[in-house]
């Protein structure tokens, strides 16, 4: 039985020879297989005379043994091989530096305005839009400063140029976020107007608004926010309630004074400048000027299709890069035009 | 509005400290932008005599002076001011005296020689900048007596910002005014008795434009001296007016414009011919102002004109040729009412602006015109001397001022809480403004100072402002509730903008006017809406992309050492149009544009393995 010990020791060879499980147990087939070559030896043990019989069967069935134990070890080695191979490669150096993920920011004056927007929405206020070229008429016609009105001096309005060259007639880039307003209550009434009584405006409306004025608190360009309640029986109280509100919840802080002083604006009467002054933290006790308001002009609502004795309210505007500023803490408008990740980082 | 105190106290006294007064104010809508003292604290400083002024033995510099410091024997003082000489009046600090920035004064040997004090300069006493020597005084300055009261040193300046409807108080009497009636206190109001012409001499005066200018008054003066010098008291007032004093005729008439508020004219009579004209520019016209333009005048321009030529441009600033010298003898003064809308915006478009024109463009009170020709005839025959004829006065329709009726229920409603007619009344009687009553209504009779009181709402802006903002309540906001719809098919912007933070990207926020390269390079813009007036060359154009400021962030960003940037941005781009809405022309859609520069995430690791791909923007 020369040819059973060769058997062996070429099953052993074989599997030595493979790292896949998959291919050792193909390779097992030959060898303990249906027609593997100890299958057919065992087989081959019925042609066998009784008393060869016994002592063949034995050899084989020992044979089989030693390849069942090859085998065996092979399958193990191979399972340890794979499993410490997956341990290597998924091995997690934890002091390895983090990998940080992409984080963005909002700008801090887009903050700002997110902020008025979402508080005066709690009250009821919608927000509203209008175009930044604007048309004379709704930037100053509409609210009650005519042509040669000493108030215009105030804005130092950019116009734009004619293809003649020329300063072109009758539009400019808007000086203030007032002119919503104008367009809001035409819009307003031209839906409602037949009514019997027409719904209260309440708009909130943010924008960008541009004047001739550069330097470390003046922008050509910077924000505003317009903001108006009409309806019947809105008072000047209410405007005080609405701001005083306002005021204390975007500081977060009644820790805070706010007055109102008489001012003036050609399309509200009565005016207010508001001043606010913080009760502690580096500019304590000092009045600020963050906002105009007052009551709608009667020729405004007029201008508009709005019965002033029927209908009153009021309007205000605020300044939210000063907004931003206080808030803050940054000393120089100009750095919120900038675009210096820097700088813009901060306010995540 | 810039004035001292004391020359307002003299015309109103309230009980009130500065700091009280200058709240007061504010609060009734007069803003004190600043409350400044004339000069700082200081003590013992006197009107000093020099006596005797002989060269230090010991020091090439210094001089040995004896003063007279009114106390009794004179003292020795070691002084290195270089204008020192006998004679003079100059200010001492008396030992024991505490100058600004606390210097104090002793008695002290100077190279050997006992010094009792020191002579002072301006700058030494916190009153100047810069001073080159000792502040030399007028030589009737009374010996002894304290410089802070000869020199009216406890003094503040208070500076208004005024809104441009309160033109009535662009002067002291305006002020006092309203002081009186926010501070409840008496005012005494300049006393103007008439002058009595002394000669016949005067110029006819013809209104040629009756709506812009409805009232001028003229009067000559003859035999000044234009030489002779202002009066200390007047140099200060104007001079803490902020207005520099000139020459005495030029002086007066500032002053009494501060004093009343009424801007006034001096021309050199002699240079004058025949009538004085009020009347439009003809074509072709020139003139040379007094500040050495010379003007084309368009003909909306009011020019006062004699028989042969304009002479200058109405209320708003007088002629080179016809204006008053040093060797003028005789005048022409014009006190006159030009109306607002014929005086506005003029300046400006020449480029400048005036005293005059500043007050005429918001409003002058007509009904002062003749007082205050007669003060300044008053002033200059006494400080220039002269004889002054009649008073010619032409007049056409003044400014109307129609009663307006105010509704004390009215006013309830606006202000939101109520305000008894007896006290409406007792506001109104304050600010002189007359008035009948109908019930509860007031029919108000506007006075012709206030060109701000036209309507029913004007009036209730009065009452709050008197009675005080401050005490209007401030109750929460009650309104009718209804929802407010976002539509679904809509995303708010804020949403958007937070998608792309949550990627990574930082919001920017720039310019709507970039440079015209920009337009070009990256839109191929050749239909440019360019600014007529722009700040800077490079903020010339309106954008019609957001590209060129995110790359120029970009930009700024990688000379930063930024390595990786992750931008947007959301505004208006602007575009000319045929038609467009809502303003005729121009196409202003709202944009959305991103910058992606650098690693796809931030960190060291990370840089090696993924390289930046370039733009990925949508628009």
């Amino acid at each position: 039985m020369d040819n059973l010990d060769q058997i062996v020791s070429e099953a052993q060879s074989a599997f030595a020879a493979i790292s896949d499980p998959d291919a050792l147990e193909q390779v097992k087939a030959r060898f303990l297989g249906k027609s593997g070559q100890i299958t057919e030896l065992l087989k081959g043990l019925g042609k066998l005379p009784p008393e060869e019989k016994k002592t063949a069967g034995a050899t084989i069935n020992r044979a089989k043994e030693a390849v069942e134990i090859a085998l065996n070890a092979r399958r193990d080695a191979i399972r340890k091989a794979t499993l410490e191979a997956r341990l290597a490669e998924e091995a997690l150096d934890v002091t390895l530096p983090g990998r940080a993920e992409a984080r963005g920011g909002l700008h801090p004056v887009t903050r700002t305005l997110e902020r008025i927007e979402s508080l005066f929405h709690s009250i009821g206020f919608e927000v509203a839009d209008g175009p930044e070229i604007e048309t004379d008429f709704h930037n100053f016609t509409a609210l009650n400063t005519p042509e040669d009105h000493p108030a215009r001096s105030m804005h130092d309005t950019f116009y734009l140029q004619g293809s003649d060259g020329k300063v072109a007639d009758g539009v400019l880039l808007r000086t203030h976020t007032s002119p919503i307003q104008a367009r809001y209550m035409q819009a307003h009434v031209a839906r409602y107007g037949q009514l019997e009584k027409m719904p209260e405006i309440r708009i909130i409306a943010p924008g960008r608004v541009y004047r001739v004025d550069s330097d470390a608190t003046h922008s050509p360009m910077f924000h505003q926010v317009e903001g108006l309640w009409v309806g019947e029986g809105v008072s000047f109280a209410d405007l005080k309630g609405v701001i005083a509100d306002f005021l204390r919840s975007f500081f977060e802080s009644d820790d805070l004074k706010v007055r109102f002083r008489p001012s003036f604006f050609p399309f509200t009467e009565p005016s207010a400048e508001i001043d606010v002054a913080f009760m502690s933290g580096p500019l304590e006790g000092r009045w600020l000027e963050i906002a105009g308001c007052g009551m709608v002009h009667p020729d405004v609502l007029r201008i508009a299709g709005i019965d002033p004795e029927k209908y009153t309210g009021f309007a205000f505007g605020f300044g939210p890069d000063r907004l931003t500023m206080l808030r803050y803490g940054v000393n120089d408008l100009r750095l919120f035009f900038e675009g210096d990740l820097r700088f813009l980082r901060q306010f995540v | 509005m810039k004035f001292s105190e004391s020359w307002l106290r003299t015309l109103v006294a309230p009980e009130l400290s500065s700091e009280a007064l200058s709240h007061l104010l504010t609060m009734a809508g007069l803003e004190v932008e600043e409350l400044d003292p004339v000069a700082p604290q200081f003590n013992d400083v006197v009107v000093a005599h020099v006596l005797e002024v002989t060269k230090h033995p010991d020091a090439d510099r210094l001089n040995v002076c004896k003063v007279d410091t009114g106390r009794g024997e004179p003292t020795i003082i070691v002084c290195g001011a270089p204008n020192v000489a006998v004679g003079l009046r100059v200010p001492c600090a008396l030992p024991g005296a505490r100058l600004p920035g606390d210097f104090v004064i002793k008695i002290a040997k100077v190279r050997g020689i006992e010094s009792s004090g020191m002579l002072c300069s301006a700058k030494e006493l916190g009153i100047a900048e810069e001073a080159s020597g000792l502040l030399i005084l007028p030589v009737d300055a009374p010996v002894g007596q304290s410089i802070r009261q000869y020199l009216d040193l406890d003094d503040n300046l208070f500076t208004l910002k005024l809104t441009p409807n309160r033109a009535d108080c662009l002067s002291l009497t305006g002020v006092a005014r309203e002081v009186g009636a926010i501070a409840d206190a008496q005012v005494k109001f300049v006393d103007v008795p008439e002058v009595a012409a002394t000669i016949a001499d005067q110029r006819q005066v013809i209104l040629d434009a009756p709506a812009a200018c409805p009232l001028y008054c003229g009067r000559i003066i003859q035999g000044v001296d234009a030489k002779a010098s202002t009066p200390e008291w007047m140099k200060r007032r104007l001079e803490r007016s902020g207005i520099r004093a000139i020459s005495a005729l030029v002086d007066v008439t500032n002053y009494v414009m501060l004093e009343l508020g009424q801007p006034l004219h001096a021309f050199d009579n002699a240079k004058l011919s025949g009538a004085v004209h009020a009347r439009m520019a003809r074509p072709g016209e020139k003139l040379l102002l007094l500040n050495e333009q010379t003007i084309n005048i368009d003909s909306d321009i009011l020019v006062i004109a004699d028989d042969v030529k304009a002479l200058a441009m109405a209320g708003v600033m007088g002629g080179e040729e016809s204006s008053v010298t040093l060797e003028t003898t005789e005048l022409l003064l014009e006190s006159a009412f030009f109306a607002p809308k014929a005086i506005a915006g003029r300046a400006r478009r020449y480029g400048f602006s005036s005293d005059a024109s500043h007050r005429f463009e918001r409003g002058v009170d007509f009904g002062g015109a003749r007082r205050a020709i007669e003060r300044t005839t008053r002033l200059i025959l006494d400080i220039c001397g002269g004889a002054a004829g009649p008073v010619v006065e032409a007049r056409a329709e003044m400014p109307a001022r129609k009663p307006v009726r105010l509704r004390t229920d009215r006013a309830a409603k606006v202000l939101g809480m109520a305000i008894p007619a007896e006290q409406i009344a007792k506001l109104f009687s304050g600010l002189s403004l007359s008035f009948t009553r109908d019930g509860d209504d007031f029919l108000v009779q506007p006075p012709t100072w206030r060109f701000d009181i036209e309507i029913e709402e004007d009036l209730i802006e009065e009452i709050a402002r008197l009675y005080g903002y401050d005490k209007i309540p401030s109750p929460a906001p009650r309104g009718p509730l209804s929802m407010l719809v976002q539509p679904e098919a809509q995303r708010p912007q804020a949403y958007v903008r937070q998608l792309l933070v949550d990627r990574g990207y930082q919001e920017v926020i720039n310019f709507a006017f970039v440079e015209e390269a920009w337009e070009a390079d990256f839109a191929a813009n050749t239909n440019l809406i360019r600014l007529a007036n722009p700040i800077a060359s490079q903020m010339a154009v309106m954008r019609s992309t957001l590209f060129g400021g995110l790359i120029s962030n970009l930009r700024t960003n990688l000379n930063r050492k930024q390595n990786r940037v992750r931008l947007f941005e959301t505004g208006r781009t602007f575009h000319r149009v045929a038609k467009g809405y809502p303003v005729e022309g121009f196409h202003q859609p709202r944009k959305l544009a991103g910058l992606a520069y650098g690693g796809a995430l931030p960190g060291r690791l990370e840089r090696w393995r993924s390289q930046g791909r370039l733009f990925r923007c949508k628009g």
